[in-house]
């Protein structure tokens, strides 16, 4: 079997190295594919190192189902200046004491960081603005009203201090800037601070310890069966194996009968997995425990 | 892919769909190969757990009508050989006896095929009959499909110059001697499995030393005598040669079939060998002399020697 079908249709998570963008990872990838769909399911910021999930062939219909799984981060702070970027890339802005802070401060502020709240999204993103990214603006030193939006962190901890520098793990929803909130510590603390190192050690349930790193994708080619298959990949959501005829019916459009021991609950996401035990497709339970089809994966 | 010839439970081969052809496929010809790609793409479509193939140790009609049984295209190890070539999950070899024969159509698709191989989806030919005395139509397999939910697909014949492909063709074809046209049909030329006997060596007398060949399987079908230009598959090779089959008129009057291998000084006796049929170069006919008959096997040597030179199957 050759490198390309060995690694099509597969979620490949990634250990990126810092100073390149997801795209520069993704480019190397698709070179070794020598072709084919690619894309991904989140970036990462090129300061950043870390787990990014590259979706190949039809895995790439996953995305949306991938990007919004919890992530942990941890996150390098320094206390007593703050930059442009929020973010050691950035130009100091502005400078502070930080002698008087204990790590007991830190950790009494850390709560209240966590549960549902409001962040402004930094200029330095790749949020759009009148369909141009805030970076490009903010390079140009403009600045934009930008509206709030909702993150939702499920928890905040102090892993080490050595002040002014000190290191948390963040677990937290889809949409959360990590620069942001290295900020935001420093302001509810008085003082000024960035970020100055990030790393994403987990999506959902997968971990940068099966990652490959970006700079070592030729050794794909010596793994027996690397990446993970579609059916795998989304292994948090609960599954409904088809029969025979419910795999071609669904290929018809018509979804599977959720069986009476599933327990499921209205809204939920569920996988339909074939007979093969390959995914072929996402469904969403309405009432009645009818699924509605939410995807069809169409092999070729 | 795994063979077997099991009568019982396969569902530990198949898994818990899967998607079946059944039929006899002697020769494995181009309208098989458009069965069992189906039947594959099926699988691969579907994402059912395995394609099986379904086929049996000898000609259905051996059993049944024994004086209409034809001769084969290929024997049953030729035919698991070709059958290699695919993607297939499970090749199944049932044993055609008579109690296999008796099963009426309803009978043999729920014990042979839905519970023993977890059928879900079943891709025949478009002339395939189910049962005894081939009683089950296809529109009688659709109407069980839709009770005892399975699918249903039927596969067109494949047509080569306007015609169907067929095994009662190609064997037609072959028994006339036109391997050219049974080669365009099998896709591959038509080849038969034979021993190296000894022979009275008088073909060395005259400068063609032969190999002389006995097939061991009685029921495999030998093209109409002639003289072939063939390809011969050794242990040590493949080699251009030129065949004769009949009865060697001018020197014996006993029927054989007799290889020349071109460029070839070596011992076969007691070795099996392969020969592919790939063109009738003419009929076999008597020569008043010797001398006679060596300035023709001359004429067919060149001529077997430029249509080895072609491109072939």
């Amino acid at each position: 079997m050759n490198l390309y079908h060995k690694l099509n249709n597969k979620v490949i998570p990634v250990n990126k190295e810092k100073g390149i963008t997801t795209f520069d990872a993704i480019r190397k990838l698709k070179r070794e594919l020598g072709g084919g769909k690619i894309g991904h399911a989140g970036s990462l910021d090129p300061i950043a190192t870390g787990l990014i999930l590259i979706l190949t062939g039809i895995a790439t219909k996953l995305s949306g189902y991938l990007m919004d799984l919890p992530k942990v981060y941890i996150s390098d702070i320094k206390l007593g200046e703050a930059t442009d970027t929020q973010d050691a890339s950035g130009e100091v802005i502005e400078r502070g004491d930080w002698e008087k802070i204990s790590t007991g401060d830190i950790e009494g502020v850390l709560p209240r960081f966590t549960g549902k709240r409001m962040q402004m999204p930094p200029m330095y993103s790749a949020l759009k603005h009148g369909g141009k990214p805030l970076y490009k603006l903010a390079r140009k030193g403009k600045k934009v009203d930008r509206k709030a939006r909702e993150v939702h962190t499920e928890s905040i901890e102090l892993l080490s201090a050595d002040l002014p520098l000190f290191r948390i793990r963040v677990k937290c929803s889809r949409g959360l800037y990590l620069r942001t909130l290295s900020e935001e510590i420093g302001r509810s603390l008085g003082v000024p601070s960035h970020m100055t190192g990030l790393t994403r050690v987990s999506v959902g349930h997968f971990d940068i310890e099966e990652a490959i790193s970006s700079g070592e994708f030729d050794r794909l080619k010596d793994k027996e069966d690397p990446g993970i298959n579609p059916a795998e990949a989304l292994r948090h959501l609960k599954q409904v194996v088809m029969s025979g005829p419910q795999a071609a019916d669904l290929l018809n459009g018509r979804a599977p009968t959720v069986p009476v021991d599933t327990e499921v609950s209205v809204g939920e996401l569920v996988r339909f997995l074939r007979p093969d035990g390959s995914l072929g497709g996402i469904g969403e339970i309405g009432p009645g425990r009818i699924a509605r089809i939410r995807r069809v994966l169409i092999y070729e | 892919m795994k063979f077997s010839d099991k009568a019982e439970d396969l569902s530990a081969f198949t898994g818990p769909s899967s998607a079946v052809t059944i039929g006899v496929f002697d020769g494995v010809h181009l309208g098989h190969r458009k069965v069992i790609s189906r039947l594959i793409r099926t699988r691969r479509e579907i994402g059912l757990s395995s394609a099986v193939l379904v086929t049996f140790d000898r000609h259905p009609l051996s059993v049944t009508h024994p004086d209409k049984a034809p001769p084969l295209l290929t024997t049953l190890e030729e035919k698991k050989g070709i059958l290699r070539e695919f993607d297939l999950d499970v090749v199944v070899i049932d044993r055609f006896n008579p109690g296999y024969a008796a099963l009426n159509y309803t009978e043999f698709i729920r014990e042979k095929l839905l519970g023993r191989l977890n059928m879900s989806h079943l891709v025949v030919g478009y002339d395939f009959r189910f049962g005894k005395d081939r009683t089950g139509s296809l529109e009688m397999i659709r109407e069980q499909g839709m009770r005892s939910s399975f699918e249903v697909t039927v596969v067109p014949p494949a047509y080569v110059g306007g015609q169907i492909v067929s095994s009662t063709r190609i064997r037609e074809q072959l028994l006339r001697g036109d391997t050219e046209m049974a080669s365009e049909r099998l896709t591959r030329d038509y080849f038969f499995d034979a021993e190296v006997v000894r022979g009275e060596s008088i073909g060395r007398q005259i400068s063609f030393p032969t190999a002389n060949l006995v097939v061991k399987e009685s029921s495999k079908l030998i093209p109409r005598s002639g003289v072939y230009a063939v390809m011969v598959e050794t242990e040590g090779g493949r080699y251009g040669g030129m065949m004769n089959i009949g009865t060697a008129p001018t020197i014996k009057n006993t029927g054989g079939i007799e290889v020349h291998i071109f460029d070839f000084s070596g011992d076969l006796y007691g070795s099996t060998i392969r020969v592919y049929c790939r063109k009738n170069l003419r009929e076999e006919k008597k020569f008043a002399s010797r001398d006679q008959l060596r300035e023709q096997l001359e004429t067919d040597a060149r001529r077997a020697r430029r249509v080895l030179a072609m491109p072939g199957r």
